[in-house]
């Protein structure tokens, strides 16, 4: 059977293994990836997918799922599904990257929507973008001829990880760092209008009446990441409570930086990322 | 394309174009959804069947891929021992049955605890939350939830 008015049916490909997916690429050079589809599907007007004529989907393919503990790093395959990130035990994955991942969707969105989709696209999603920033993330992709790798940093200036094509997202690959403080935050879903939707993560390290080391940065759907780094270096070695005057500056200066953004933040958005600041700045003293 | 697939025990064939979304097939050819619609979104949980053991939106899975899965819809779930007994408790709690959302919410819950199975109240409270209800049966069936938590536990304990 194949649906009136929506063209002929496109050849659907179902690959085992990353090695199959890539070799598919030979014959259908145009071939474009399909892994959770959540936005495909959620974008379409039909009860039918608009998929490309020739269509690889990795739903099949385990090794793109896999996870890898190192000394180092961790390894997250990228069709992972969130839920399986989540469901991951012990200490390895950062408890900020579950509660970045808890906060997308419901528990069944969860089970479909992958990684590498949320990474894949510009602006739909994006949540995960500014803790892969702040862990100090990497991008593999690979494609026929080998591999390349990806800094988190590079593909939020971009929006999202960027696949020519041939190329497939295979892993994130986070650096083993201790970072006791984590918080997360989001605003809207994807329903909400781009300039209502936000994104905050924050990480950092307190010792002895000390801040020893502080992240934060804030992804807005249509301007990218903000992250003052300057700051953070200044921030770091500041006795605990931080004085008022310490406190005002850095509100002054994510205020600053927001003026710089190549596209400007709403005038809601700004309000949410100051205040957003502030309470940053009270929880490292509460802790 | 006619694709073989186990619907609720049963193996199948279902005949259906590959973008169709897998509601929208299993609505035409298995009879199952019957007068229900989705949002296509994924979130209103009125499609939501659970795939291999993972509770998903049918409204959003192609239909492409379901080949040779194991597909479990509410209207199945309704003839397992842990639906009959779980209703029972929601009986006892006062539940007023809402043909919108009291299976969708009891399915979801389960799909919910078969993933995380060591999950506790507050998660349970969480994930009820996140079917949207308009009938106001969302505290019965927190409070069924802790009681089916507390049972499982002393079930646990009781092997132990």
């Amino acid at each position: 059977m194949s649906l009136e008015g929506e063209g002929p049916v496109p050849l659907i490909y179902s690959p085992r293994s990353l090695a199959e997916a890539l070799a598919l690429f030979v014959p259908n050079p145009q071939a474009q990836l399909f892994a959770g589809g959540t936005t495909w599907q959620a974008e379409s007007s039909s009860q039918a997918l608009r998929l490309p004529m020739v269509t690889i989907s990795l739903h099949a393919a385990d090794d793109l799922r896999k996870v890898v503990y190192g000394e180092r790093f961790l390894d997250l395959g990228a069709a992972l599904s969130l839920n399986q990130l989540l469901s991951v035990g012990g200490t390895w994955v950062p408890p900020i990257l579950k509660e970045a991942a808890r906060a997308i969707g419901t528990s069944a969105l969860r089970n479909l929507a992958t990684l590498g989709g949320n990474l894949a696209q510009k602006g739909v999603l994006g949540d995960l973008f500014p803790v892969f920033h702040l862990l100090g993330a990497q991008f593999e992709i690979r494609n026929l001829r080998g591999s390349r790798w990806l800094t988190a940093q590079l593909a939020a200036e971009e929006g999202k990880v960027s696949l020519s094509p041939g190329e497939i997202l295979t892993k994130v690959r986070i650096p083993q760092e201790d970072w006791p403080l984590g918080f997360y935050h989001k605003i809207g879903t994807i329903r909400t209008p781009w300039d209502e939707r936000l994104a905050m993560a924050a990480l950092a390290r307190t010792k002895n009446g000390q801040l020893e080391g502080l992240r934060f940065s804030f992804h807005l759907p249509h301007s990218g990441l903000l992250r003052v780094r300057d700051l953070e270096a200044e921030l770091a070695g500041q006795a605990l409570p931080l004085s008022h005057k310490v406190r005002s500056l850095t509100v002054n200066r994510v205020d600053e930086a927001l003026g710089l953004l190549p596209i400007p933040a709403s005038v809601f958005q700004r309000d949410r990322i100051i205040h957003m600041t502030r309470w940053i700045l009270t929880r490292l003293e509460d802790e | 394309m006619k694709l073989p697939l186990i619907l609720n025990g049963d193996d199948v064939t279902l005949d259906g174009d590959p973008r169709e979304n897998l509601f929208a097939v299993l609505q035409r050819e298995a009879g199952v959804f019957v007068e229900k619609t989705s949002c296509r979104k994924g979130t209103c949980g009125r499609c939501h069947v659970v795939l291999d053991s993972k509770e998903v939106p049918s409204c959003l899975v192609p239909f492409f891929q379901a080949r040779q899965r194991e597909v479990v819809t509410p209207e199945g779930f309704r003839q397992t021992d842990e639906y009959r007994e779980f209703r029972l408790i929601l009986d006892e709690e006062g539940l007023v049955e809402c043909a919108e959302c009291t299976d969708v919410q009891i399915f979801h819950l389960f799909s919910y605890l078969e993933l995380f199975p060591l999950a506790g109240p507050e998660e349970c409270r969480q994930a009820i939350g996140e079917i949207p209800c308009r009938c106001g049966s969302r505290p019965v069936l927190e409070r069924g939830a802790a009681r089916w938590l507390t049972r499982k536990e002393a079930v646990r304990v009781s092997r132990r």
